[in-house]
């Protein structure tokens, strides 16, 4: 039996090795000191050693005009830190503080991030099912970008904890390596290193970031990614017979963008809504119930049984206004339809949010299910996008496939 | 990224092997050194001794008793023998203040004090009998007797103040606060030393207990003295941490020069083929050879950018791709009044 080795396959094995075994190395060597830069640079320099020639001869219809494309990411990315930081403040970067600190970064990230780029770029070129590599390779550098002992922790961990590091940490970062993985199938090597070790090394080098919490910051990240994507659609795309939509989604886009704007409008016409999540109210309001509340009400205009929203610690309550004490500011005395007793406070006029105006049935338990499920907005948000990120990408496959046919 | 050319890569295979495993070695080398290096700490703490000072205060004592049978009419015990309270009278106790440094001392200073403690569960009673310069008792004898007979009054007068108890524990102690210099340290030290006789004598109980503790006190002076761990590198000694960054950076650099070697010598050996035969080889079904003639009613020739476009005319038109068999990077495609044509050299230019 005579066993035959390709090549390709010898470099695959070779490299993938390098890649895990700086990712496994610390289960049997010293995780601190030195070893932590020397290994990942080591490693991400034989990679790159290995595969530089089989990856910069892959040449792409789109490596040239790519560039100013991706040039255009970088500054988005800047410019929506910028903005972030001037809506919520900045804070020093940890990863800054002394320059010893950042030569050893930068030690350990340029060729670790070289090493990644020209693995992801030859698994990619060398593989005929490109949509597949680009998942599989995405899933695997995004894995092995959190530590194992992160995911050994997960086994204990808490549900909310668990879905916040995936929506939070890992969503944002397979869509992250998804991007890079097509700016390679698109524009070849340089157009993917470029992209990737400008965000690698931003995080490095930039002495102040936006100081967001990491739900916000996930949000930016996923929608970064759905911008440049769609970007890269409206660029390339547009105007070519596979991109045309259909009539049904035609009609869907319209519904959608006529509902987002009537919404809109709703909310610029002082009007707010509330899920009811209590049985308080009952039967006048239960629970599933989505509360319209009007949030121009004049205080002084509030009577005994009107049914308002006010802000109670760090939750909205909605109940009915038995009394109306004539204090200076006013106050009023609220209670529960189905409470026996009113309300152990009073309501201030400061913590009024509005009257209530009229419910729509049931509508709410949508809601209440999705937040069972997703904890709070944001992550909702970001599995939104995450949606609408693999339909985009969808297409951008099924143009990608056209051209190269 | 343009093509790392470099003259090397002409030379001999077994240079380029030699450079290969070369640095190889060079990196394995380095990468264990940094990991063996972990093994060792940064440093050591060493504590030098500056100056060492014991001080103890001896006792010794002797019993004196009433003349008795049991005793075989001798008036003085030995430390260790039964003592009756029945014959009893007194203590002779000996002390001396011993002192000894590492270096010669420069002057000494201090005091003593030696008193009596009488204590029982209901009261307790302090009584100095002596007190002075430490200097007296240095290396001199001196003498206390404890009467016991007056003990045994002084006790009573006091019970018949305070009440009686059944149970008294007499303690004789020596204590000396001693301020030494030395000669050769410019800092002074001072000593604390306590020496006890102590009697437990329950009136329920023919006999006494007598405990002595004399115990030595050291005070030692050391300084800390921080080491680094020091490697021996090829002749050369150097600080562990230096050690560290060096096969830190020997480690980086030589995987840099081997992924530099590992580029140049495969460029030219990956089985590297140009575009254009790649993809004759790819759509061979399409192309054939062939030679152009004089095309009568040629509206357009129309001078294609890349192959691919050639290949996507034919695909389209349904028309064989002619590989002209004078210009071998010369490929056409007729389409009635039109003629699609690529040519790699102009291409290039």
């Amino acid at each position: 039996m005579t066993i035959v080795f390709n090549t390709r396959y010898l470099l695959l094995i070779s490299s993938l090795s390098l890649i895990l075994f700086t990712y496994f190395y610390t289960l049997f060597l010293p995780q601190s000191g030195l070893l932590y830069y020397a290994i990942p640079s080591v490693t991400g320099l034989l990679v790159l050693g290995l595969l530089y020639n089989e990856v910069i001869r892959v040449k792409t219809f789109l490596e040239d005009s790519l560039r100013p494309i991706v040039l255009l990411f970088l500054a988005i990315t800047v410019a929506s830190d910028v903005i972030l930081g001037f809506v919520s403040g900045f804070g020093r970067n940890p990863l800054t503080l002394t320059q010893s600190l950042i030569i050893f970064n930068l030690i350990r990230e340029i060729p670790r991030t070289l090493g990644i780029e020209f693995f992801r770029g030859f698994v990619l070129s060398s593989s005929r099912r490109v949509k597949t590599s680009l998942i599989v390779t995405s899933l695997l550098l995004t894995f092995l970008s959190f530590t194992y002992t992160k995911y050994l922790s997960l086994l204990t961990s808490s549900y909310s904890t668990s879905l916040n590091f995936l929506v939070r940490s890992f969503v944002p970062l397979l869509l992250s390596n998804l991007l890079i993985g097509y700016l390679f199938i698109l524009g070849g090597i340089k157009n993917s290193l470029m992209y990737s070790m400008f965000t690698r090394l931003y995080i490095y080098l930039m002495p102040v970031l936006p100081n967001v919490s990491s739900g916000v910051s996930a949000v930016v990240s996923v929608l970064q990614v759905f911008a440049f994507l769609a970007i890269l659609s409206v660029a390339y795309f547009e105007g070519d017979m596979v991109s045309k939509p259909s009539r049904i989604s035609k009609l869907m886009s319209l519904g959608f963008l006529i509902v987002m704007f009537a919404f809109l409008a709703f909310l610029l016409a002082g009007y707010r809504t509330l899920v009811v999540i209590s049985g308080s109210m009952s039967p006048f309001l239960n629970v599933g119930d989505v509360a319209v509340i009007n949030v121009r009400t004049d205080p002084n205009d509030v009577r005994v049984g009107d049914v308002i929203a006010f802000y109670f610690s760090r939750d909205i309550v909605i109940h009915r206004v038995i009394q109306v004490l004539n204090t200076n500011p006013i106050a009023y005395v609220t209670k529960g339809d189905a409470n026996e007793s009113p309300d152990p406070y009073r309501v201030s006029q400061s913590a009024l949010l509005g009257r209530y105006v009229f419910k729509i049935p049931l509508l709410g338990y949508a809601w209440i299910y999705l937040m069972q499920v997703f904890l709070n907005y944001q992550n909702l948000v970001i599995a939104v996008i995450l949606v609408m990120t693999a339909s985009l990408m969808r297409k951008l496959f099924r143009w990608l496939t056209y051209v190269e046919d | 990224m343009s093509r790392i050319k470099i003259s090397f890569v002409k030379r001999s295979k077994v240079f380029i092997r030699l450079l290969i495993v070369a640095l190889c070695v060079v990196l394995l080398t380095s990468l264990v050194g940094l990991v063996t290096s972990y093994n060792y700490p940064d440093q050591v703490v060493e504590e030098i001794p500056r100056a060492s000072i014991s001080q103890k205060i001896d006792l010794s004592y002797v019993v004196l008793v009433k003349k008795s049978l049991i005793y075989d009419n001798r008036t003085i015990l030995q430390p260790g023998e039964a003592i009756y309270v029945k014959f009893l009278e007194g203590f002779n106790i000996t002390y001396r203040l011993a002192l000894s440094s590492s270096g010669e001392l420069r002057r000494v200073d201090g005091s003593y004090e030696v008193y009596v403690n009488i204590s029982s569960p209901v009261w307790s009673k302090k009584v100095v009998i002596s007190s002075g310069d430490v200097r007296e008792l240095l290396n001199n004898v001196e003498n206390l007797y404890v009467n016991f007979t007056y003990l045994r009054d002084y006790i009573s007068v006091i019970e018949k103040e305070v009440g009686s108890s059944r149970a008294y524990t007499v303690s004789v102690v020596f204590n000396a606060r001693t301020n030494v210099e030395l000669t050769n340290v410019s800092k002074s030290y001072t000593i604390t030393s306590t020496s006890k006789l102590e009697l437990y004598y329950d009136t329920g109980k023919p006999l006494i207990d007598v405990k002595t503790s004399t115990p030595e006190t050291k005070y030692v002076d050391s300084l800390k003295q921080v080491k680094p761990t020091e490697v021996s590198l090829i002749l050369v000694s150097m600080n562990i941490i230096t050690y560290r960054l060096l096969t830190m950076l020997f480690s980086i650099t030589s995987a840099g020069l081997l992924a530099l070697t590992l580029i140049v010598v495969t460029q030219g050996r990956s089985g590297e083929k140009s575009p254009i035969i790649l993809l004759e080889s790819k759509y061979r079904d399409l192309i054939i050879s062939g030679k152009l003639d004089q095309v009568k009613h040629v509206v357009a020739v129309v001078y294609v950018r890349d192959l691919k476009d050639l290949i996507k005319v034919a695909t389209m038109r349904k028309k064989p791709i002619v590989k002209l068999s004078d210009d071998k990077t010369k490929f056409a495609v007729v389409d009635g009044d039109v003629v699609y044509v690529y040519h790699e050299a102009t291409e290039k230019q």
